[in-house]
C-alpha cells in the first residue's frame, strides 16, 4: 500500500470534487477509460471527492462532460507539482546541486591519516614516504592504491613483517606488524663457544655439542666459558676439532634493588578550578585563540580534539581543539611504617620485573630493612634459575 | 468487443453453466478466470472487495450499489468510502453491515 502511495507521489496527482447529480456515471465512464481513481468519497449530496493522476485528468473533462458533471481541482499534489514550485527559485537550485558536489568532493579526500602498531618505526618515517608517493592529507581518495601503497611500505621499511592499508571514509588507515629482528646468530656450521651472560652458580650443564666446562655448583663470572667449542681428543697427537658448541647451562643468579622507605607521600588532587585554551585548525594551520596565560602552577592537561565526524567515519579537516588545564594541588601526607614499606616494596619489585628477563624463572625473594644516614632503606634480592648460555665466536687461539 | 451500457441495469444472466465454463471445468483451470461471475471477497468487516462488476450504479456514505452479470450487489453501512477502482475491480472500506443481491 505504501508503495503505491510513493507511486502515485512521484507521479503526482490531483484531488478533484466532481458535483452534479450523476457523479457516478462519472466514475463509471472514467474506469471503463482505463483511468485510476482512488479515495473516492462523498463530501455532500451531490459532492464527490476522488483523487487521480495527473496525466488522466485531460481525459477527465470529456468524462465530465458526457456525464453532466463539473469538475474541479481541489489540490495539486506530488512531486511533479513540487518540482515545479522550486524550479523557479535559481538559486535555490544552485545551493543544492553546490551542496552535494560540496560533500561528495569533501568525502573524496583523505582528510586523516592514522598509521597504528609501529613501535620502532617512526610514524615521521612513514608520512614522509607516503607524500614521497602523492600521499598526504588532502589528496584524492582516488589516487590512491591500497595495494600498491602497501607493497612500496613493505619495500622500504626491512623492519615491517606486515602492512595493511585501508581508506575508511575520509580516514587513511595504516596499519603495520614490526618484526622482531632475530638475534645475530653464528651459522650452525661455524664452531663458537658458549659463553655465560651473566655472573651465577650452575645449577645443570646439558651440552648437546661441545665440551662442558663447568659443572653444577660452580660459580661462573660473565664471559667465563661454559661450554666450549674446542674438543681435545684424549690422544694429544690428533690436536683438537672445532665444533658448533650448543646446550643449556641453567644457573641461580640474583637480582638486587634498593629503595628509600618514604616517610610521607604526596597526594595530586584536582582543585576543581579549570582553565581551557582552544585551538581552531584546518588541516595544518592552527590559530590559537586568545584566552590568556595559564593561571596556575601545578596543573594537569588534558587536550580533547572536537572535530565534526560523520558516523565515525568521515573525519573532516577543520575542528576545534580543547585543552583543558585542571589545577593540582599537592597534599603531603605522612606514612604509616608498615605502609611506607609497602610502598617501597613495590617500587622494588617493579623496578625488578623490569630488569628481569621474561625466560627466567624466580626462585626466592628475600627483603632486607637497614637503615644508614638516618634513611631506611629496602633491598629485595631475587633468586632466580635462567639459562646463561650464549654463543661467542671462538677468537684467537 | 461488446459495448456495455452504464447506468442501466442488465437482464439478468440464469446461473447456469455456460460452455466456456464447462471447458474451464475440464481443462482444470479456475473458473473465475473464464466466468463473468462477480467474485467478492471480505475481510473482516471493513474492506470488500470485488472482481467481475461491470459499473456503480449508486455510492454515498450508507450504500453502494454495484452492476454484475448477475444482479445488483448492494453494500450497506456506515463510512463507506472507494479506496481504489478500476476497469476490473473495485475496493470498498468501511464499516460494513450487509451484502446482498438485490432484486
Amino acid at each position: 500500500m505504501f508503495l503505491i502511495r510513493l507511486w502515485h507521489y512521484l507521479k503526482g496527482y490531483v484531488i478533484i470534487i466532481v458535483s452534479g447529480l450523476s457523479a457516478e456515471k462519472f466514475i463509471n465512464i472514467c474506469t471503463r477509460r482505463q483511468i485510476l481513481l482512488w479515495d473516492i468519497e462523498r463530501t455532500g449530496p451531490a459532492e464527490v471527492t476522488m483523487k487521480m493522476s495527473i496525466r488522466a485528468f485531460k481525459n477527465a473533462r470529456t468524462a465530465a462532460r458526457k456525464s453532466g458533471c463539473r469538475v474541479r481541482i481541489k489540490a495539486k499534489k506530488g512531486l511533479p507539482y513540487l518540482i515545479r514550485k522550486y524550479r523557479r527559485r535559481k538559486g535555490f537550485v544552485a545551493g543544492l546541486v553546490a551542496f552535494a558536489l560540496l560533500i561528495y568532493l569533501m568525502t573524496s579526500i583523505i582528510w586523516s591519516i592514522e598509521i597504528t602498531g609501529n613501535y620502532n618505526l617512526d610514524e615521521e618515517v612513514i608520512i614522509k614516504q607516503l607524500n614521497e608517493m602523492g600521499i598526504f592529507r588532502g589528496a584524492t581518495k582516488r589516487s590512491i592504491n591500497p595495494k600498491y601503497v602497501a607493497d612500496k611500505l613493505m619495500i622500504n621499511n626491512r623492519e615491517l613483517a606486515w602492512t595493511g592499508v585501508e581508506i575508511k571514509g575520509t580516514k587513511l588507515i595504516i596499519s603495520v606488524k614490526e618484526g622482531i629482528e632475530p638475534p645475530p646468530v653464528i651459522p650452525a656450521d661455524q664452531p663458537c663457544n658458549l659463553v655465560a651472560k651473566k655472573d651465577g652458580i650452575i645449577v645443570s650443564v646439558r651440552a648437546k655439542n661441545g665440551l662442558a666446562k663447568v659443572k653444577a655448583g660452580d660459580t661462573v663470572k660473565k664471559g667465563q666459558v661454559l661450554i666450549s667449542g674446542v674438543v681435545e681428543s684424549i690422544h694429544p697427537e690428533f690436536g683438537s676439532k672445532f665444533v658448533h658448541a650448543m646446550g643449556e647451562v641453567l644457573a641461580r643468579t640474583w637480582y638486587e634493588v634498593k629503595k628509600e622507605v618514604p616517610a610521607k607521600k604526596i597526594n595530586r588532587t584536582r582543585t576543581g578550578l579549570e582553565w581551557n585554551r582552544y585551538t581552531v585548525y584546518f588541516l595544518d594551520f592552527r590559530v590559537r585563540l586568545p584566552s590568556g596565560n595559564n593561571p596556575f602552577e601545578l596543573y594537569e592537561a588534558k587536550t580533547v580534539d572536537k572535530a565534526p565526524v560523520i558516523r565515525n567515519r568521515f573525519k573532516l579537516p577543520f575542528g576545534l581543539i580543547m585543552e583543558k588545564h585542571y589545577e593540582l594541588k599537592e597534599e603531603e601526607q605522612a606514612l604509616e611504617r608498615e605502609e611506607a614499606r609497602e610502598l617501597a616494596e613495590k617500587m622494588a619489585m617493579d623496578e625488578l620485573m623490569e630488569i628481569i628477563p621474561k625466560e627466567a624463572e624466580i626462585v626466592d625473594r628475600q627483603m632486607q630493612i637497614f637503615t644508614s644516614d638516618g634513611k631506611e632503606y629496602l633491598l629485595v634480592t631475587v633468586e632466580c634459575t635462567e639459562n646463561i648460555a650464549m654463543q661467542q665466536e671462538i677468537g684467537g687461539n | 468487443m461488446r459495448r456495455r451500457k452504464t447506468g442501466k441495469t442488465p437482464k439478468r444472466k440464469k446461473e447456469t453453466d455456460t460452455v466456456k465454463e464447462k471447458v474451464a471445468r475440464m481443462l482444470e483451470i479456475p473458473e473465475e478466470v473464464v466466468s463473468d461471475r462477480p467474485k467478492i471477497t471480505t475481510v473482516g468487516r471493513k474492506e470488500v472487495f470485488i472482481e467481475n462488476y461491470r459499473g456503480i450504479i449508486e455510492f454515498t456514505n450508507e450504500i453502494v450499489r454495484i452492476n454484475s452479470n448477475y444482479g445488483i450487489i448492494t453494500i450497506t453501512g456506515k463510512n463507506m468510502k472507494i479506496r481504489e477502482i478500476t476497469n476490473e475491480d473495485i475496493i470498498i472500506t468501511g464499516d460494513i453491515d450487509n451484502i446482498d443481491y438485490a432484486v
